[in-house]
């Protein structure tokens, strides 16, 4: 059993190896995409929206940029998947070898939030060479920013999985942006916090914690702005954890279903 | 120059296009819907907390959504349009029709044009039901409105085939994504006019002016808001005329080469 356990682990390592060598090979291309995202951000909301009124400024979008990233990111490797799925199919290589098919797509979900937590940790460089001296962190907690990042990325990489197994052809990607990411993503407070709303509608305010990109921008702002503004930190650490384990299973248990796997 | 037979084909593959498009309209119109409601909750019901107090952003930011759209609407046309290059290549028996490859390619704007136009139809009743009193429908001026509407999913339309014909394959789509789609929209105003930008920088905002969005999102919004706030409606329209006649005869002649086009 153990020796078995051992081959998995193996294999289950050789391939994460793989896909990060991919992710290697692009890195370049991805990190150019990246910031051309967090530079127009930054620009817009620093210099154009206070003509608006608007009085957050770019501390505020920088860190949410960051969980944009994190959650955004593994819609590339979505893309991917879905297109082999519905043309080669070179999945299905993968799921002859010696590794049991959860921990296959367990390690789908380990390799997307890589790729995801590696392109989200480089938004606050990014950011801060566009603004300098505009970017003030005084409530800045490295290991909180790290740990809401890491547990945001997993989490999107066990979205990832639901996604994949929902979605049926490349053609459907854009209903899957427009119809799920987006508002979630609009929703989530990438331009608000969740007490904003809930001083204009507690019940909505409720109802969107059932959305856990609330918890990732909470967290994020929790552990780099002033913590009066979000929800605790702690709170969302522990409920980011809670999500993980339904949409982990849901996503899994789907793409089982969806791939006749054992 | 173009036969009778040249029109009857013409004809015949728009509405086979408009015909397969219908069969998958309500799920992009649900899309968009779902997209525009949340864009419109964040933007009339909380952007106010954030000092933005213009009663009019609700309106602002309604049109310039509706607008947008069609720059959403394009990916799912380009992917089409790519998967069939890279999988069965359907193409090649449509240039075997009597229709010379040129009305062939523009065909497939103006089906592309349509299906942005179907799809963004609801998205003006949904933000009068959202705005209510804030969006006066009789401040429109309607016949702008249809012209403006009509004139810049025209040009979604060529611009497709401008972008499609310089992407290799599906794989870039992200990149499309991150580094045309959305700095041409982030920077065409989805939350600015012109005229504001052109208070923050004036030599970015002459720069700004290569890019056709900026049209797009002033004409619309020139329609139905204090005209003085934006760019002249008929130069907009103009502008826009102007980049589908370029990108139109750029992407088609680059798309001839491609498929080896006589």
């Amino acid at each position: 059993m153990f020796k078995n356990l051992s081959t998995q682990c193996n294999v289950f390592y050789r391939l994460l190896q793989r896909d990060l060598k991919v992710f290697a090979q692009n890195a370049l291309d991805n990190y150019i995409n990246t910031l051309c995202w967090v530079l127009l951000c930054l620009l817009v909301y620093q210099f154009i929206m206070p003509e608006l009124g608007w009085i957050h400024k770019g501390e505020f979008l920088l860190v949410n940029c960051v969980i944009s990233k994190s959650f955004f990111g593994i819609m590339d490797n979505v893309t991917a998947a879905v297109a082999d799925l519905d043309g080669n199919k070179s999945i299905n290589y993968d799921m002859t070898l010696p590794i049991s098919h959860t921990l296959l797509f367990v390690k789908i979900a380990i390799s997307n939030t890589i790729y995801a937590f590696l392109l989200a940790l480089m938004i606050i460089p990014a950011g801060k060479l566009v603004l300098w001296n505009h970017l003030h962190f005084p409530y800045f907690c490295f290991p909180k920013f790290i740990l809401i990042i890491t547990l945001s990325s997993l989490l999107a990489g066990f979205f990832s999985l639901f996604i994949i197994a929902i979605t049926k052809t490349v053609l459907q990607i854009e209903d899957v942006w427009g119809g799920i990411i987006f508002p979630m993503f609009c929703l989530g407070g990438f331009e608000f916090t969740w007490k904003t709303m809930y001083s204009i509608s507690p019940v909505l305010a409720y109802l969107d914690l059932c959305n856990p990109l609330v918890f990732m921008f909470e967290g994020m702002r929790a552990a780099t702005l002033d913590p009066a503004l979000s929800l605790p930190f702690w709170h969302c650490a522990g409920a980011l954890i809670l999500f993980m384990i339904p949409m982990g299973y849901t996503g899994i248990y789907l793409l089982k279903k969806r791939l006749d796997a054992i | 120059m173009h036969s009778k037979e040249t029109f009857t084909t013409f004809f015949a593959i728009l509405s086979k296009d408009i015909e397969i498009y219908n069969r998958r309209w309500i799920y992009r119109a649900i899309d968009a819907l779902v997209w525009v409601s949340c864009v419109l909750l964040v933007a009339y019901h909380i952007m106010p907390l954030f000092g933005i107090e213009n009663r009019q952003y609700g309106t602002f930011t309604l049109l310039g959504h509706l607008a947008v759209w069609g720059l959403l609407e394009m990916l799912t046309s380009i992917a089409v349009f790519l998967s069939d290059l890279q999988g069965d290549r359907t193409i090649s028996y449509y240039l075997s029709l009597p229709i010379s490859s040129s009305m062939l390619f523009i065909e497939q704007a103006c089906a592309s044009a349509y299906k942005s136009m179907a799809s963004s139809i609801l998205i003006l009743p949904i933000g009068k039901i959202i705005l209510g009193n804030d969006f006066n429908l009789s401040a429109i001026n309607w016949p702008y409105f249809i012209i403006a509407f009509f004139t810049l999913n025209m040009f979604y339309g060529f611009f497709t085939l401008f972008v499609t014909s310089y992407i290799p394959d599906l794989t870039t789509l992200t990149m499309v994504r991150s580094r045309i789609m959305f700095p041409l929209w982030f920077l065409g105003g989805c939350q600015f006019s012109w005229k504001m930008l052109y208070q923050v920088s004036p030599i970015a905002a002459y720069i700004n002016l290569c890019n056709p969005i900026v049209y797009i999102m002033d004409g619309i919004r020139s329609t139905a808001l204090p005209t003085d706030q934006y760019l002249p409606f008929w130069l907009c329209m103009s502008m826009l005329v102007l980049f589908s006649i370029i990108f139109g005869y750029l992407g088609i002649r680059k798309l001839k080469k491609r498929l080896d086009c006589i």
